[in-house]
This record gives structure tokens, C-alpha cells and sequence, in this order.
């Protein structure tokens, strides 16, 4: 037996399941697949199972473990860091993004498995900020080339999956037509915070579609409100990747492969892609997996830097990056938080984070502010360890101080926004010139600063968060800055020069090259993104399989 | 009184015997219910104490449905026990919505999560039963004004609509997520509309249908009862943690009213 038939062996037909044991499943690495799937996170989940249901062979690649919930998921701040993508990576720029646990996860379901879980709808202007707002200097923001009309079906379609706990009417963004499956959940005391300061001040405010569940499901129980959210769910109530697609794709004979990182997509002389190279734990050792389509999946730091840690003499610049955009024009979310202290007990870290209500009151371009774009306005949880932290940097607090606050850490209550960014062709991701990571494979060097509108937007959201909590009883209100999501390093467009994919998430270079992540956001919204990426991908899905049909693959 | 018999109890006796149930089955509701928020107002106390009065009272007046004292004193506990409900209603009302953050425009969310708004009404309507049985034990034939049969249709009417309201809320919460939820919403609306019909333009067809509809109605609330059950081991940890479950779960005991409310129509039809 080879080294490769001993790790294919032992980790490739099975995947550690529930209670320690293990997971059937089909083992595709000595084959050639139709679809290679790399990143089984929000989109790569939902791109992989559809696929495999509609009959195309697939396997699914992550650079992390397949976790099972009950014994890998540890009710531990400090222990549940493994969930992070926390490899190496360099920052830079005016407003160096701190990366890790707030923005990248790693493993079976990706960054969903600790998402917070707030699941919206984008707004269908937001499809359209280019035209709506209009060129803007040192902007380059572009509409979409889709319409919020055609994902429509696809925000419907994984809200089913997901079983989205909603209110019974949403106010904002285009009405719906059909009911969130399951309803809202009760608030929890920090919610209770934001209703109530809302209520005084006249801003409307609704309860929080949410992607847990408040109602038994099939085999999940619903939420039990431990508010462990953010290190892993171990009662399968949050309706993350693992516990939703994953099981639906292997179901359909799809192969899970966890702890593969990939390092390079491989490609023939006409420029088609013809399977990636990956590492195995346990083993220096590069495998091929073969495969006729390949769709990226990594988010968007590490899509961008496999497509150029896979350049070729057919594509010097890096795959698909004929327009130089690929790692272009990188975008955050800006998610300022504000926290006041409050005579009560609140004990924010019960619950779901977000708490059970939102106001997106200030989701759209307001006249007179002074800035384009806007941003939704919700609910925060942090944990203690998280929350020291944020004590220490947003109040500069240190020692016997610190210590003192944090005495009254469960009479503390915070909103956080979430806003949309402008999109700069200076922000980027690119390959590091010297840092290897433990693979020798280069790093991502991520460069970023905000835009004055984006500074504009954040002043006025902290604003009106402070009003909020003030109205609603607060004292000592503080802030403490930070960014979330990442968007746009490959971003999607009717114009090859200008874009790296088209409207259905392909190449525009590489016809049997997808990616359908967070990075192909042309613009950023100003709500959370994970809802629109999967039903992105959910589209992509049925594009590939009309393509298929139409033997234009 | 009434001469017949069902199962050797007259059929007074049996509604003695409902009003017992009902009540204890209302009355460990809310103690599941307060004991989940800590007993917070002592106010909350009051079913519990109320409750267990009138189903002592009434299973001493089913035991023994002669001596006037225990009638009497059937019918105080009733009183006792309706306006005990009236003012917990209005506690739901007041502080289970009205004074929460968002209050009444909050409406839909606090009628979900707050406290069970017709609970405290299905205690009074148990008062009710207390005061009509103690009634007809005396050998009464109408009840505030009404035709003893008639005043039971009426009653069942009211009961079954407060009860079809409060499942379907609480239903809609878990989202219909079995299709079986739909239940209460379907054959105890039928029943209730015969009910009505019985009440107000009796006729043998309408009695037919309605006691077809009242068999119907009285078993889904026994099928409802093994629902409740598999909810609650749905719930996290299922019946392993039965009792944490039983404060989190749905409610063990409320499916047994629709049986309560059906034979007290049975009952009725029977009077008649
Ligand atoms: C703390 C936190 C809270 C969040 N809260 C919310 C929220 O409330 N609502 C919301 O909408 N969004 C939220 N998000 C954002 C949301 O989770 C992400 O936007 C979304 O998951 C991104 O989807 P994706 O498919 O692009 O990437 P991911 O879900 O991150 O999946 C990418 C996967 O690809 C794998 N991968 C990457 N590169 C490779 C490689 N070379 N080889 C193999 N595998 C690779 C990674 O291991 C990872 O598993 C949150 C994110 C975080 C971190």
C-alpha cells in the first residue's frame, strides 16, 4: 500500500460522524469527478449537494476537519479558536483588517459553522448602487449583473433549507411572498435593549430572521438558548452547513474530503482546468483529484490567492485573472459596536447573538447625512474572553480597572452595525513576496482602507446607537471599532476586462471554472452576507446544470 | 336530578368529575408555567391555591352529589377559581405584553412568548363548570337563565373557541412543523359551530353530526396528549431531561381540554 492508498483509505470513505463514529460515505479521489468543489462552507455546501442531487458526481474538498458537534465543539471561547482560519496571513493599509475569528472559519461548513447566524435578504437597490448612487472619487462600486428578481427563488429555496426562524412581517426590503419557514424567536434581554430604545425614539424596529431553529426540524431539536453560538453549535439547532447541505450531499453520493487544503488548480494546454492538487493531513505528499469542472468556494482571502498560487505558463498572472482583477477591489463590512452599562442583569451572551431583533431603519441612502449606502443596526452577544478584549481596546482599560468593569460584564448590552463599504481597486489580496505558510505555499498579503464614506457611515451609525441604548436606559456608553465579512476579490461582471466571472459565477477565462463565494459581491450590501451567498450559490447550481444539459460545460 | 346514568354516575356527577380535571389540568399548567419564571409575582401563586380548592371541592361534590353543604361549597370554590382567572388574565394581559419592551405593537410576538393569554380564561371557564354542576347536583334545571342543555352548548362553544385560539397560536409558534398541529384548528372548529347551532336551533340532524363531531374532538385530544409527548422528547435531550423539557416543551397537560370541552357536550346531548 502507498502512503496515498493508506490516507485514502482511512479518511476518505468515512468522515468522523456523531458520538465519535464515522460517516459512510462515497470515496471519489481515485476517479475523475464531473465537479470538484473546493471550500465546503456557506457556498460550497450548498453548490456541492445540489449538484450531487441533480446526479453530477462530487467531491468536496475543505482545508479543515469534518466536525462532529458533539465532541468537537467545545463550549469554550479560548478552545474553539480551532473553528478559525487562523494560518498565517500579513495585513496592511490605512485600516489593517484583523483577521481570524471574526471573519474566516475552517472546516466542514466553513465559516457557518460560528456565523452569528443573522440571515437577510440584500435589498434589491443594493443590486444597483452604481446607478442609484452614481460614480463617487476613489470608488469603484458596480451594480450586479443580476437582479435582486433572480435571486429571488434562491433566498426562498435556502430559507426552506435552513428552516430561517423569521418574523411573521419583515418590514424592510421587497415584501415577501412567501412566510420565513419557522418563526421568530423570543427575545433575549439585549434585544429587549435595542426594542426598547427604538420604541422611545420612534425608529422601527422587528424582530430577527435568524438561522436556528425554533421549532423541531426533522432530527434538530430546536434552540435551547445556551448562546454558544459563535464556538460551535452542539445541539444541531443552527442551521449551519454541516448540519444542513452536508448531510443532503452526501446523501447524494457526493465525498466530503475534510483536512484537504488545495494549492493549486491544475490545468491543461487549452487553458481548461482539469482538477486541483491538495494536501492531506498527516502527509507532505501533493494529491490529485481529477475532476471536469472545478468550482472555488474559499471565501474571499483564500480564492483570490489559490487562483494566483495556481498560475501557469498559459495564465502567468494567476487563473482567470486575464483582467488583473482577480484579488482586486476587497471589501469588508464595517461593524462598529457600542456597549452601555445597564442597572439591570442582562447576561448578553444568552441567547442566539443577535438576540431576536434588528433594525435595517437605516438601510438605504439617506438624504442629507452626507454619505451613500447604509447599514443594519443589531443585536451582539460577546462571550467574556471577547469582551475583556473589546474592554481593553475600545475603553483602554487595563489591570485593577479592567478587572472592576468586567465585575459588571452581565449588566452590559451592545448593538452592533452591520454597513456597507466601498468598493476601491487598492484594497486587495495578493501573494505575500516572502511569507510561506506551513504548506510553502504563499501567503495572502491583505491590504485595506476605508473610504471617507465609509468613515461618514460608521460616525453616524455609532450615533445612533448610542441614542438607542441611552434612550433605552444605558450609561457609559463606549464603542469599539471592528470589521466583519469579507467581499469582492473576484468579483462578477458583464465586462471580461473588468471582472473574473460572469453572471452565472464562471470564469470569465476558464470555461470549467466556478467560483461562487462571498468574493464575487460586485458591491457590498448592508446586510449580513451569508443569506445572499448561499442562494447565490444555490443559482449557480441550477446555471451549471443547464449548462450541462446544453452540453455547454 | 337527572335519572339516567352513564357508567352507574349520574350525569352530574360527571361533570363534577370534569370540572376536577380541567382544573387540575389548568392548575398544573400554571404551575409549570410560574415555577419556569421563579414565581416572580406571588400572584402567581393564586391558581395553584384556587385550583386545587375547586378540584377538591369537586371531587367531593362527584363523590358524594347529595348533601347541599358540598354543593355549596362546589359553587363557592367555582366563583373563586372564575375570578381568580379574570384577574390573572389580566395580569397576561398587563405584564405579559402591555409593559414589555414594544407592548402592544409588539402584539403578535407576546402573544407567542408571553405569557399563555387565554390560560388564566380557561381557569375561569372551569369556575363556570364548578358553578353550573353544583347547579344541577342541586337539581336545577337552568342555569343563569338558561335551559341546563342549552347553557352547556353555550359553554362548550365559548370553551372550544378559547381553546382552538390558544392552540393555534401557540401551534403557529412551532410552525405547524407536524402536520398533525393542524388538528385543533380542523374537527374542534366543526364542533364548535354545532355547539353553537345545538344551542340556538337544536335540531336531531345537528345532534347527530354533533355528537359525531364530539367523539372526533375527544379522541384527537387524546392522540393530541401522545403528540405532546413525542414534543417533548423532540425538545433537546428529549425525555432524558423530561423535566426540563416539560418547562420548555409544549404543554403536557393542554391537549386534555379538548377532551374536557367534548364530553362536557356529551354531557349535554345526554341532559337533553
Ligand atoms: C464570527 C462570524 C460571524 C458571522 N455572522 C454572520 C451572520 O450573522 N450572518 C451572515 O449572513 N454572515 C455572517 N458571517 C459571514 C458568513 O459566515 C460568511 O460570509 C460566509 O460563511 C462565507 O461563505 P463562503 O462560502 O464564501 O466561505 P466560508 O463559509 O468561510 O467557507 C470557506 C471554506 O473554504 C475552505 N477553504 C478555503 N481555502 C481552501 C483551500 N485552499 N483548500 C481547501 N479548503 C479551503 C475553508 O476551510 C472554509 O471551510 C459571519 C462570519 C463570522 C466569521
Amino acid at each position: 500500500m502507498t502512503q496515498q492508498d493508506q490516507i485514502m483509505a482511512g479518511w476518505s470513505l468515512s468522515a468522523p460522524g456523531i458520538h465519535g463514529g464515522r460517516v459512510p460515505m462515497r470515496d471519489w479521489s481515485r476517479e475523475e469527478v464531473d465537479v470538484c468543489v473546493v471550500g465546503a462552507g456557506a457556498s460550497g455546501g450548498v453548490v456541492g449537494a445540489k449538484l450531487a442531487e441533480a446526479g453530477f458526481s462530487v467531491v468536496i474538498l475543505d482545508a479543515g476537519p469534518h466536525w462532529d458537534p458533539m465532541s468537537d465543539f467545545i463550549s469554550d471561547e479560548h478552545a474553539s479558536t480551532k473553528l478559525f482560519w487562523t494560518d498565517e496571513r500579513i495585513t496592511g493599509g490605512n485600516d489593517p483588517v484583523e483577521l481570524g475569528s471574526n471573519n474566516s472559519g475552517r472546516g466542514v461548513g466553513g465559516s457557518t459553522v460560528h456565523y452569528s447566524m443573522v440571515a437577510l435578504r440584500a435589498h434589491p437597490h443594493h443590486f444597483r448602487r452604481r446607478t442609484l448612487e452614481g460614480s463617487i472619487e476613489d470608488a469603484d462600486h458596480r451594480d450586479w449583473p443580476l437582479a435582486f428578481e433572480d435571486l429571488e427563488p434562491y433566498y426562498e429555496e435556502v430559507e426552506e433549507e435552513l428552516q430561517i426562524a423569521g418574523p411573521t412581517f419583515y418590514p424592510w426590503g421587497k415584501p415577501r411572498r412567501r412566510r420565513y419557514p419557522q418563526r421568530e424567536h423570543e427575545l433575549n434581554a439585549s434585544a429587549n435593549v435595542l426594542v426598547r430604545g427604538c420604541a422611545k425614539l420612534g425608529i422601527p424596529v422587528a424582530p430577527s430572521p435568524i438561522a436556528t431553529l425554533s421549532a423541531p426540524h426533522e432530527d434538530r431539536p430546536p434552540c435551547v438558548y445556551r448562546g454558544f453560538c459563535n464556538f460551535g453549535c452542539t445541539t444541531n439547532a443552527k442551521s449551519s452547513i454541516l448540519v444542513t447541505y452536508i448531510p443532503r450531499a452526501i446523501r447524494a453520493g457526493a465525498e466530503i474530503r475534510g483536512n484537504a487544503m488545495v494549492a493549486r488548480i491544475t490545468h491543461d494546454s487549452h487553458g481548461r482546468a482539469t482538477g486541483v492538487l491538495h494536501f492531506r493531513k498527516g502527509s507532505d505528499e501533493l494529491f490529485q483529484q481529477r475532476a471536469k469542472s472545478v468550482i472555488v468556494a474559499g471565501y474571499a482571502i483564500e480564492s483570490p490567492r489559490l487562483l494566483l498560487n495556481s498560475a501557469g505558463s498559459l495564465f502567468p498572472e494567476g487563473l482567470a485573472n486575464s483582467s488583473g482583477r482577480v484579488g482586486k477591489y476587497f471589501m469588508v463590512q464595517s461593524s462598529e459596536q457600542v456597549y452601555a452599562k445597564f442597572t439591570e442583569r442582562i447576561n448578553q451572551y444568552k441567547a442566539p447573538p443577535p438576540g431576536g431583533a434588528i433594525t435595517e431603519h437605516f438601510n438605504r441612502t439617506m438624504p442629507g447625512v452626507g454619505f451613500v449606502g447604509g447599514y443594519t443596526i443589531e443585536v451582539i452577544g460577546p462571550h467574556p474572553v471577547d469582551f475583556v478584549a473589546k474592554m481593553a481596546t475600545g475603553r483602554g482599560l487595563w489591570g485593577e480597572g479592567l478587572r472592576r468593569e468586567m465585575l459588571d460584564y452581565n449588566c452590559f448590552s451592545g448593538l452592533g452595525m452591520v454597513g456597507a463599504v466601498m468598493s476601491n481597486v487598492n484594497n486587495e489580496v495578493k501573494l505575500h513576496e516572502t511569507e510561506q505558510d506551513q504548506y510553502g505555499l504563499p501567503v495572502s498579503h491583505v491590504i485595506f482602507s476605508y473610504h471617507d464614506n465609509d468613515k461618514r457611515l460608521i460616525k453616524h451609525a455609532r450615533e445612533k446607537m448610542t441614542e438607542i441604548l441611552q434612550a433605552a436606559g444605558g450609561e457609559d456608553v463606549w464603542s469599539d471599532h471592528r470589521m466583519a465579512h469579507l467581499f469582492g476579490t473576484c468579483r462578477m461582471g458583464l465586462d471580461p476586462d473588468d471582472s473574473v466571472v460572469n453572471v452565472d459565477c464562471r470564469a470569465h477565462d476558464v470555461p470549467n471554472l466556478f467560483i461562487c463565494d462571498g468574493s464575487v459581491f460586485p458591491n457590498s450590501t448592508g446586510v449580513n452576507p451569508s443569506l445572499t451567498i448561499q442562494a447565490l450559490a444555490a443559482r449557480t447550481a441550477d446555471r451549471i446544470c443547464d449548462m450541462a444539459r446544453r452540453g455547454e460545460l | 336530578m337527572t335519572p339516567i346514568e352513564f357508567l352507574g354516575l349520574y350525569p352530574f356527577q360527571w361533570l363534577a368529575i370534569i370540572t376536577a380535571g380541567t382544573t387540575l389540568l389548568l392548575m398544573i399548567d400554571a404551575l409549570v408555567g410560574h415555577y419556569r419564571r421563579a414565581f416572580a409575582y406571588r400572584m402567581q401563586y393564586a391558581p395553584v391555591i384556587t385550583g386545587a380548592a375547586l378540584v377538591v371541592a369537586a371531587l367531593l361534590a362527584a363523590i358524594f352529589p347529595h348533601p347541599p353543604l358540598l354543593n355549596q361549597l362546589l359553587s363557592w370554590a367555582g366563583w373563586l377559581t372564575a375570578a381568580t382567572g379574570l384577574i390573572g388574565f389580566g395580569y397576561h394581559f398587563y405584564y405579559g405584553i402591555v409593559t414589555k419592551p414594544g407592548g402592544l405593537k409588539w402584539l403578535l410576538h407576546y402573544l407567542m412568548y408571553g405569557a399563555p393569554i387565554l390560560a388564566p380564561l380557561g381557569l375561569t371557564a372551569a369556575g363556570v363548570l364548578g358553578v353550573i354542576t353544583a347547579r344541577g347536583l342541586a337539581g336545577g334545571n337552568a342555569v343563569f337563565g338558561l335551559a341546563m342543555p342549552v347553557a352547556l352548548f353555550l359553554f362548550v362553544t365559548i370553551v372550544l373557541a378559547g381553546a382552538i385560539a390558544q392552540a393555534g397560536i401557540l401551534h403557529y409558534r412551532g410552525a405547524f412543523n407536524n402536520p398533525a398541529m393542524y388538528a385543533p384548528l380542523t374537527v374542534p372548529s366543526l364542533a364548535m359551530i354545532a355547539s353553537a347551532w345545538m344551542a340556538l336551533a337544536p335540531s336531531t340532524v345537528v345532534r347527530a353530526a354533533f355528537a359525531v363531531l364530539l367523539w372526533m374532538t375527544l379522541l384527537a385530544g387524546f392522540i393530541g396528549l401522545g403528540m405532546h409527548l413525542r414534543g417533548l422528547d423532540r425538545e433537546m435531550g428529549g425525555l432524558y431531561v423530561w423535566f426540563s423539557n416539560l418547562l420548555e416543551g409544549p404543554p403536557q397537560g393542554a391537549p386534555g381540554l379538548f377532551i374536557a370541552w367534548a364530553a362536557i357536550g356529551l354531557v349535554g346531548i345526554y341532559l337533553l
